[in-house]
């Protein structure tokens, strides 16, 4: 009776293993890998509408490869619903071409709550929240300069979705970086994330740790040493302990 | 069932001890080397090791003018002053050692009071400047206080052998040290040190030793100093002792903060850290829950000459209700655990709250990448930062924030229920010693 009911439990926990791996498998990203790089985590001081008359925009240089996604802090106050709002990535301000361009009705504008990548999820507040822009990862992004803008061009003024500014020096790890006005520059910064991901092989990961313990040669060699020794000082110690045991039941 | 110990004669029940103290010094060891040079949290542990870096190399003797004058847009100051003293000797050691501070310093002082960065920023750009060695050398002092609490717990069981080896066995696994100082790098166990030889001394009837112990580990991390009120009522029990010894308290920490009131007059209070942001009802509740505490201890103690007994399941008390009311993380709740786990050994009926307080707080208060894998981009920075973690999987399957508002309740409900039981078991303890008095008299 035991028996079966423990057979029973076992064979329940395994179809739904099953279940939760296939589930996972069918809504899991193609790409898993996910790190923020430049953003900040403090609320905007104050937003700037973009409207018919007002395009605004930021540059920043990615720190990583691949970048895929930004995020930017919006308000959705007063806001004229059936609206559009369009979105431009250029490798440089002033370069004619684009490296992805999106356009959304505003009231597809939505906090995405339950998300894979997300994870701390951002803060929905009362001011807004951060709407994230997924792109074709860049390959060589690194140290490479861009420039993102928005612009609404039907949307009259004080019905346009609002950015969150941000307006002091201190910024996580935006290295250089301006927000512009209508392509000008202006005092401040956009309150956005840039998001990057990872793609290469396991032997690629197994390369690169070596690479970098290989740096500190005589440190890693004597490191390597002492695990060694402790290690092999427990082996010895447990062997130690086990014969004792073994002794002292002879005995007793 | 007689024990493993009793079983054997005199001669091999001393060897077969010291080989299990070994043994499980050796496995914390081997845990914590496999840990120190890859990994990691933020700017942290470059900043605690900055000031002193800078007192050994350019001659910087408080650090609190240093800051407002060299930086005055950063918000922050340095921690208390003790860390300071004890780091800054450190680092006329390190300064033998470590040739590339110099170049990784440089490159932090552009990084942190600028652009600032995440771990993976800093596990990237200071590459190049032995970052292993450097993380291993900045963690041995860590290691020192920690195995140094190990002896400590060791001395506190020494009439029970089998006690003794399973405090220290649970010490060198505590999950809560080996994550937030060893993994994240962060230096509570200094102040955990004080706190613990602090209990040490009062437990050997040395009461002003152990006041001026726990004051210096206030030193470090102000969190000892919530746990001077109570101590005072344990040790002492007129009021002209307990105002002797509150003046004794003042006394060293005027000396701690004394030089850098002199030096820059209030910056030094700045690291008391106000600019912890809690609710003002928050703040009300913590304070006045301390307050009825600290009338009950008064009560307890009236009736019970009993001081070391009540001492730990007291302090575990307070810090529990700071947990409750003003915050609580993984790091943060580091420094109840040698505490706790002294009260488990002594009471396993407790080791079910240790379970409850694990699984909560790891659920609830490491929901990052950085907390996780993160911490160890020193290896591969994209790779280790960018890899999902458990949260990432169950956000496909439902709201991760309902899982994260489940753990949080289990932990509330799990503190209240074992600070109403501590209450419950000294109020019993208090009245059985009573009995007993009467009895004897």
């Amino acid at each position: 009776m035991k028996r079966a009911s423990i057979s029973l439990v076992v064979l329940f926990l395994s179809v739904l293993l099953i279940y939760v791996l296939l589930t996972l498998k069918k809504k899991a990203p193609d790409n898993l890998f996910c790190f923020r790089d430049v953003g900040t985590h403090h609320m905007p001081s104050y937003f700037n509408e973009i409207n018919k008359n007002s395009s605004v925009g930021q540059s920043f240089v990615s720190n990583f490869d691949e970048l895929f996604k930004i995020s930017i802090f919006i308000s959705k106050k007063n806001i004229e619903k059936d609206k559009e709002l369009y979105f431009y990535l250029k490798s440089k301000k002033d370069s004619k071409d684009y490296i992805a361009f999106k356009k959304w009705k505003f009231s597809e504008l939505l906090p995405k709550r339950s998300n894979f990548y997300q994870i701390p999820p951002d803060i929905i507040s009362k001011k807004g929240f951060h709407f994230h822009v997924q792109i074709e990862p860049i390959r060589d992004s690194k140290g490479k300069e861009f420039y993102f803008y928005f612009e609404s061009p039907e949307t009259p003024q004080g019905k346009g979705i609002q950015l969150g500014v941000w307006n002091r020096k201190y910024y996580e790890a935006l290295i250089k970086g301006k927000m512009f006005v209508n392509h000008k520059p202006v005092g401040g910064y956009l309150a956005f994330r840039t998001y990057n991901t990872w793609k290469g092989s396991f032997s690629e990961v197994i390369e690169v740790i070596v690479t970098r313990l290989e740096k500190d040669r005589f440190f890693f060699l004597v490191y390597i040493l002492g695990i060694a020794l402790i290690f092999s000082g427990i082996i010895v110690i447990k062997l130690k302990i086990k014969r004792m045991k073994k002794e002292e039941k002879y005995a007793s | 069932m007689k024990s493993y110990f009793e079983i054997l004669n005199r001669e091999d029940q001393k060897r077969a001890f010291y080989l299990e103290v070994l043994k499980w010094f050796l496995i914390g060891l081997l845990i914590r080397l496999l840990i120190m040079p890859f990994s990691f949290h933020g700017h942290d542990i470059f900043w605690i090791n900055y000031l002193p870096f800078k007192f050994a190399n350019g001659g910087v003797f408080d650090p609190y003018l240093f800051l407002k004058e060299t930086y005055p847009e950063v918000k922050y100051t340095y921690y208390p002053p003790v860390i300071f003293y004890i780091f800054s000797l450190i680092h006329l050691f390190f300064k033998l050692f470590l040739g590339q501070l110099n170049n990784l310093y440089t490159v932090f002082e552009q990084w942190n009071f600028t652009i600032t960065g995440n771990t993976i920023h800093y596990a990237s750009i200071f590459e190049e400047f032995s970052l292993f060695r450097i993380l291993f050398y900045f963690k041995i002092p860590y290691l020192f206080f920690d195995l140094g609490i190990a002896v400590l717990l060791l001395d506190y069981f020494k009439e029970e052998k089998e006690k003794s080896i399973l405090a220290l066995a649970l010490w060198m696994l505590n999950p809560f040290v080996i994550h937030s100082i060893f993994a994240l790098g962060q230096m509570d166990i200094v102040a955990m040190f004080f706190l613990m030889a602090s209990i040490i001394s009062a437990k050997k009837d040395k009461p002003y030793l152990a006041i001026s112990l726990l004051v210096f580990g206030g030193g470090v991390k102000v969190f000892p100093f919530l746990l001077v009120p109570p101590m005072i009522i344990m040790l002492r029990k007129s009021f002209i002792d307990r105002l002797k010894m509150s003046l004794f308290a003042c006394f060293w920490l005027f000396l701690i903060f004394g030089p850098f009131i002199i030096s820059s007059g209030e910056l030094v209070l700045g690291s008391f850290g106000s600019n912890i942001g809690f609710s003002l009802f928050r703040k009300g509740a913590f304070l006045s829950s301390y307050a009825i505490l600290m009338i009950l201890m008064l009560y307890i103690n009236e009736k019970n000459g009993e001081k070391s007994e009540a001492l730990i399941p007291s302090m575990s008390l307070v810090l529990m209700l700071f947990y409750v009311f003003i915050s609580v993380n993984l790091r943060y709740f580091t420094w109840v655990t040698p505490l706790l786990l002294i009260m488990f050994i002594k009471d396993k009926k407790y080791c079910i709250y240790g379970g409850l307080f694990f699984l909560s707080l790891f659920f609830l208060r490491a929901p990052d990448n950085d907390l996780q894998w993160g911490l160890f981009s020193t290896l591969y920075p994209e790779f280790f930062s960018g890899l999902p973690i458990l949260d990432s999987f169950l956000n496909l399957l439902f709201d991760v924030h309902h899982l994260h508002k489940v753990m949080y309740r289990i932990f509330i409900i799990s503190s209240g229920v074992f600070i109403f039981h501590i209450i419950i078991k000294y109020r019993y303890l208090t009245c059985s010693m009573i009995k007993v008095k009467s009895e004897e008299s």
